[in-house]
């Protein structure tokens, strides 16, 4: 084994396929900044490409794009409010209101460095998982399924602890549009109203830049200024602060990269999710989770450790099975085959250093987007200071090109806008957008996972319980309530106390 | 009185719930009648809670407001029945020198740097061809 994984480094450390490295890291940042396009939208570029390639070459570029996309998608959910891809909307949570301190460049400092952190852990688990990969995957069946979108929903919605009444409606009116479309397990088309544009639900890339870029935006041009509220304190020699703080903050670094690996071996459940739950567990464990939304470095070193860590884990039902563990995967999955690759235990035993050299390839990705990412900062950094009345128009027009460029459909463009507006309506009427996302993300998976398990169990809900997995996530889900009811509770004792001694 | 928001979010939810009874049948309407219900019934806590106390809202001037809605809802209507190619450069110019009170050169070189960007970035480096609009499709 060890002969071979250095043979892989060899092969990788080669100029050509070193070429190819940074050439896919490149382009993954290009991808990654612009909202709507991303690593799933590249990796489909370059598949027809990758035909003509040495399988290395391929895997190189491959895995530079996948390890760049991340770090680009975040760089313009910190500057912008606009997360380039959908995992790296939870960055927006902290890192945009950093850069409207005007420190902007210290987020991105956090970012680069947490997110080759949290690619390395991803990668040194996935090493050594691959031996038992089968059966970790096998662990998660409908139950299971339904429980951890069920986990995802309520740790989003009540990490909004400020407001955990409207946090479970945002969840709850999420779940509601995650509906609208073709129902997957008993067939038909659901809240559609003839539209056949609907037929596939409400569009993710389109509602993500709606809900987030989008109503920053349209709240940019209405108040005025630019996004650094204090022009004259924008910081843009703050990066090697950002590293540090990462650093600082090493265990909020290794519970993200967990939670990302973990959720990201889960097929279905996705990136996103796994940034979000990074963001919501490290706002739960800290001492003041009121001031996380504010500007707290931590609220972007854990996400952005979970969006890299989770490319590793979604690489192992992906390999193992075949099943992809997010949409990149899915173009990745072509890949693949397009080289004679056919996923499944034995691509261990028959690819293994292809395998290692695309595992490789991951980590060194996000380590060079890191460094090249930190070379433009400065420059970067300097879009916060640019007038919102310019500023706003241009990310809204580039928006709405990125996302019709997604599917060619104009139905994208009208979902952004509209979700842009009632993004928009949350934001001035201080309703959470993020469990809504959430809710809209998980919501077919939680219903699937419900359907095929009441199928399985013959309507007992017993089934829920049934293995040593579904209990754990029960626990978690049951902590999880139950630690954002102490607070209030405190409150409640608290003002009894007050009101019997007066 | 009931804020405007929470009765817009009422009745979204009651449309909902009428539409899964009255279109749907069977095991596809129990999920989304589920979820239906259950946001009716916070959404009425929340109306009584937040009738009871004052919730802080993001003060804004509602006219500008409503502009820049109107703004965005003009431009997409723009870009299903004239495209990309015309409606980008005219809601930029006018977005920046009319809304946002720019200088007429500063909105023109944006407005045309911008869709210079857009061109080369999806039609030439990635080969999309942007939608033409309803009525160059029709023509």
């Amino acid at each position: 084994m060890t002969e071979v994984f250095l043979q892989a480094v060899v092969a990788l450390l080669s100029p050509a396929t070193l070429m190819f490295l940074i050439g896919g890291v490149l382009i993954g940042l290009v991808f990654g900044v612009i909202p709507g396009l991303g690593g799933t939208t590249a990796l489909a570029l370059l598949l027809p490409l990758t035909f003509g390639m040495e399988v290395v070459h391929a895997f190189a570029m491959a895995g530079g794009i996948m390890g760049a996309v991340a770090m680009g998608g975040s760089i313009s959910a910190i500057l912008l409010n606009a997360p380039g891809t959908a995992p790296s909307a939870a960055t927006c949570l902290d890192g945009y209101p950093l850069a409207k301190q005007g420190r902007a460049a210290y987020a991105i400092g956090a970012v680069a460095s947490a997110s080759p952190l949290g690619g390395l852990f991803g990668v040194l688990t996935l090493l050594l998982v691959l031996p038992v990969a089968k059966e970790v995957v096998l662990l998660f069946g409908p139950p299971e399924f339904f429980l951890v979108a069920v986990f995802g929903i309520v740790t989003v919605a009540v990490s909004s602890s400020r407001n955990l009444l409207r946090g479970l409606i945002a969840g709850g009116i999420g779940l509601m549009l995650s509906f609208v479309g073709y129902d997957t397990v008993n067939g038909g088309v659901r809240f559609s109203f003839g539209s056949e544009f609907l037929w596939d639900g409400i569009p993710l890339i389109p509602a993500l830049v709606g809900l987030f870029g989008m109503a920053e935006m349209l709240r940019l041009s209405i108040a005025g200024g630019s996004v650094a509220t204090d022009v004259s304190n924008v910081n843009l020699s703050g990066v090697g602060s950002g590293i540090r703080a990462t650093l600082k903050h090493w265990r909020v670094v290794i519970r993200g990269s967990i939670i990302g690996t973990l959720i990201g071996a889960v097929p279905g459940v996705g990136g996103t999710v796994a940034t979000f739950v990074a963001y919501s567990t490290t706002k739960k464990a800290d001492r003041d989770p009121d001031s996380f939304g504010s500007g707290r470095i931590e609220g972007v070193v854990a996400p952005e450790s979970a969006n890299n860590a989770k490319d590793s884990g979604a690489l192992l039902p992906t390999l193992a099975f075949g099943i992809p563990g997010s949409a990149e995967m899915v173009v990745f999955l072509g890949i693949l085959m397009l080289h004679g690759m056919q996923p499944g235990p034995a691509i261990f035993a028959e690819h293994q250093q292809d395998i290692y050299g695309l595992i490789l390839a991951l980590t060194l990705g996000a380590f060079f987007a890191s460094i090249i990412g930190l070379i433009f900062v400065r420059w970067l950094a300097a879009i916060t200071l640019v007038n919102g009345q310019i500023l706003a128009p241009v990310v809204i027009a580039v928006s709405f090109v990125g996302v019709y460029a997604i599917n060619q459909t104009p139905g994208d463009i009208v979902v952004a806008a509209a979700l842009g507006v009632v993004g928009y309506l949350m934001l001035r009427f201080d309703y959470p957008r993020l469990p809504l996302v959430i809710a809209l993300i998980l919501g077919e998976t939680a219903e699937r996972g419900f359907q095929q398990s009441m199928m399985i169990g013959k309507g007992d809900w017993g089934i829920f319980l049934h293995s040593a997995t579904s209990l754990i996530l029960v626990g978690l889900i049951v902590l999880s309530i139950g630690w954002s009811l102490v607070p209030l509770l405190r409150q409640r004792g608290t003002a009894d106390e007050t009101g019997a001694e007066k | 009185m009931i804020a405007w928001p929470s009765l817009a979010m009422l009745l979204f939810v009651l449309a909902y719930l009428a539409s899964a009874l009255l279109t749907l049948d069977g095991a596809t309407r129990i999920v989304p009648l589920m979820a239906g219900a259950v946001t009716l019934m916070l959404l009425l806590i929340d109306i009584v809670r937040s009738a009871a106390t004052q919730d802080a809202v993001m003060p804004v001037p509602p006219r500008r407001e409503l502009i820049a809605v109107a703004y965005i809802a003009a431009a997409v209507i723009s870009i299903q029945f004239f495209g990309f190619w015309l409606t980008i450069p005219i809601y930029l110019f006018t977005s920046i020198a009319w809304l946002g009170k720019q200088a007429f050169r500063t909105a023109l070189s944006v407005s045309v740097l911008t869709s210079l960007f857009i061109y080369l970035l999806f039609e030439v480096l990635l080969g999309y061809n942007l939608y033409p609009g309803l009525l160059l499709e029709l023509w």
